[in-house]
């Protein structure tokens, strides 16, 4: 009976001293992105949360651990060699800008460590992926052609937009974004007034704005994704006397364009998202209710980031659970088989360029409101 | 269409003017290269931020208190940081100055958080005059900027204690030696370039939104604007902030808005090598 009692007691003192299972983060902690980062650290946290009140994975604790790339390659690449020799992670969860995450790939694939792409979006992260030549870097959201594709078609098909300019932000995403659409939209004879590009963070689009008033597109489209930018832009164009629908991908619920929106500034404007907090299918409703309970707060929240950054560490954690160890091979190989549940209720499985197919989604601004136009299948 | 890329460019200039004023006056006659210049811009936009949005009062009130409270910071910082390095290396200056600027603007992340706030101004309304659309908020940032920089070019011109001021830049032994107090006239320099970071801060604000890494932006062309104008040299400030502001535009507006950002460097560029003491500077002779 003792003996047993000890064995006992050892087992789940062996349980209890386990390290922690490492997963590595890269996120823009500091600089001018710092407030996706702050998201999509939360993200992370809730899925390993949860995990951990449940016991945790293979008997032991998850622990995150996130590194600063300020998103900044060069920053990135240099957080993803710490977390990778330094603290000796079993998977990573990267990166809130594309030029970060495709920077860390090829560290990634060398170091034979699985990846597990939340936020970035560009298509090139997905060409390289999987039988692209990476199969160490998986993505889970959609990538910015699958989405833009969805919306080009929308604004097109339903709106009957005939002529278009462009704003992208000059980095991989801001061009991903405005190259998708047009590679959509010129062949259905859509005309391309004008296309430019700004240093990301600019604030400042006076002199493009009064140029493209000039042109008289149809809608703006726009490669710009900070609400510090948009709320700037839409403000400028109010200065201006601009009236021209926005579309592209931002994010219309931003609380700082909360006002603009309602004062009818942005009528007619749509816009892609790789999610929604207002969709209402699967266990959606419970999980935005949770994280603004947990936030303490309803507006002013990253929601892609907080989103995608918690199915990522979601599936990261399953695969280990399916691996039944930390390998990372096995991790790796693991996540190819796993076919899983979204919170929106879609099931999902990484196709030979290991990228998820979820649905993007269609939003916009509608008398003053913004409005779910519905989601389309990538 | 020209007219409003011109008036555009204008009131542009007036924002790269009134953040360079400060900045050239403590990177000219101190010889400091002030790294957390832009920090103490974005504290004075969110000192603004702090008294409209968290206490509530009105915006214009807000703007002396903002002035004030920067004042205030750059004396204490000047005291406890900067005065204790002016006899040592460049080097540790750089070091200090850059330590500054992160300490500030991590304080602001970890006070206020990395989301940007809007401050909004009774003078935010878009107006229209001739068919050129403005905000008279901008107008007011252009006014402010003229006359800052052409009120400091008469004070450091025609005043005994500017005339102080300059004569520290160029020789503090001398200085010494006819009695001018090194001590105060650092104190003095800094604490006003600091101030009109505050000003700059507060009547910037309403412009775009308050963040704590705004300073980053904006300091980007205002390292340009100074070099361009000539060390210290206000009226250059100034001027080098108008070709700047109005190129800027232009080039946006009928080139490609891609290549605006590069006209700041390239104009550096030639200018440090032709001209290296500034576009409207005279060589000075320094001992």
């Amino acid at each position: 009976m003792v003996t047993l009692f000890i064995a006992g007691l050892s087992v789940f003192i062996s349980i209890a001293q386990a390290p922690p299972i490492k997963i590595g983060m890269c996120a823009p902690i500091s600089g001018y992105a710092a407030f996706y980062g702050e998201h999509i650290v939360f993200g992370a946290k809730l899925a390993i949360d949860e995990v951990n009140e449940k016991g945790g994975v293979l008997g032991r604790k998850v622990e995150l651990i996130a590194e600063d790339d300020k998103n900044i390659p060069a920053e990135a690449v240099s957080a993803a060699e710490k977390l990778i020799t330094k603290d000796q992670i079993v998977a990573l969860s990267a990166s809130m800008g594309s030029s970060p995450a495709l920077a860390i790939m090829p560290k990634v694939n060398e170091a034979k460590v699985p990846m597990f792409v939340q936020t970035a979006t560009s298509i090139l992260i997905t060409q390289q992926s999987g039988i692209g030549g990476n199969p160490w870097t998986f993505k889970c959201n959609p990538n910015d052609t699958m989405m833009v594709n969805a919306l080009a078609q929308f604004i097109v098909e339903k709106r009957g937009v005939k002529s278009i300019s462009f704003i992208g932000e000059d980095t991989d995403f801001g061009r991903g974004i405005v190259k998708g659409l047009k590679d959509w939209m010129a062949p259905k004879g859509v005309k391309i007034l004008s296309e430019d590009y700004v240093k990301a963070g600019e604030t400042e689009f006076t002199p493009l704005l009064t140029k493209i008033k000039g042109l008289k597109p149809d809608v703006l489209g726009l490669g710009v994704v900070g609400p510090t930018q948009i709320q700037s832009l839409v403000k400028q164009m109010l200065e201006l006397g601009m009236k021209i629908p926005l579309t592209g991908r931002y994010d219309v619920t931003a609380k700082q364009i909360t006002d603009y929106v309602a004062a009818g500034a942005m009528e007619g404007s749509t816009c892609v998202e790789p999610y929604n907090q207002l969709y209402t299918g699967g266990q959606n409703p419970q999980f935005v209710q949770m994280v603004m309970k947990k936030l303490g707060r309803e507006t002013g929240i990253y929601w892609w980031g907080v989103y995608w950054s918690y199915e990522a560490t979601r599936v990261m954690i399953e695969a280990i659970k399916r691996a039944g160890n930390t390998d990372r091979t096995a991790i790796r190989d693991a996540a190819k088989k796993i076919e899983m549940e979204l919170i929106t209720g879609v099931k999902v499985k990484f196709d030979d360029y290991n990228q998820w197919h979820p649905p993007a989604f269609i939003t916009g601004v509608k008398d003053g409101k913004i409005v779910l136009f519905g989601n389309i299948q990538t | 269409m020209l007219f409003q890329h011109l008036a555009n460019g204008l009131l542009i200039s007036g924002i790269y003017a009134l953040v360079a004023v400060g900045f050239t006056l403590i990177f000219g006659v101190l010889e400091v290269i002030n790294f957390a210049h832009g920090e103490f811009y974005m504290l004075g936009a969110f000192i603004v931020f702090f008294f409209t949005g968290q206490i509530g009062i009105s915006y214009f009130w807000s703007i002396p208190f903002s002035i004030l409270a920067s004042l205030a910071v750059g004396i204490l910082v000047e005291r406890i940081s900067i005065r204790p390095l002016l006899e040592k290396s460049f080097e540790s200056m750089v070091i200090c100055t850059f330590a500054i600027s992160m300490i500030l603007m991590n304080g602001a992340l970890l006070t206020w958080g990395a989301e940007p706030r809007i401050i909004s101004s009774p003078l935010s309304a878009p107006v229209s005059f001739f068919e050129i659309a403005f905000t008279y908020q901008r107008l007011l940032v252009l006014v402010v900027a003229i006359a800052i920089s052409l009120s400091l070019h008469l004070f450091l011109q025609r005043t005994k204690t500017g005339k102080a001021i300059r004569a520290a830049a160029q020789n503090k032994e001398a200085c010494l030696a006819v009695g001018i107090d090194i001590a105060r006239i650092s104190r003095l320099t800094f604490g006003l370039g600091i101030g009109l970071c505050g000003l700059a801060g507060a009547l910037v604000a309403p412009v775009y939104s308050v963040f704590p890494t705004m300073g980053q932006t904006a300091m980007f062309k205002v390292f340009a604007i100074v070099i361009l104008g000539g060390l210290g040299n206000m009226k250059g400030a100034l001027l080098a902030s108008l070709i700047l502001g109005l190129g800027e535009s232009l080039i946006a507006g009928y080139v490609s808005a891609t290549l605006k950002d590069g006209l700041a460097f390239l104009m550096m560029l030639f200018i440090l090598l032709l001209r290296p003491a500034g576009l409207f500077g005279k060589a000075v002779r320094t001992l």
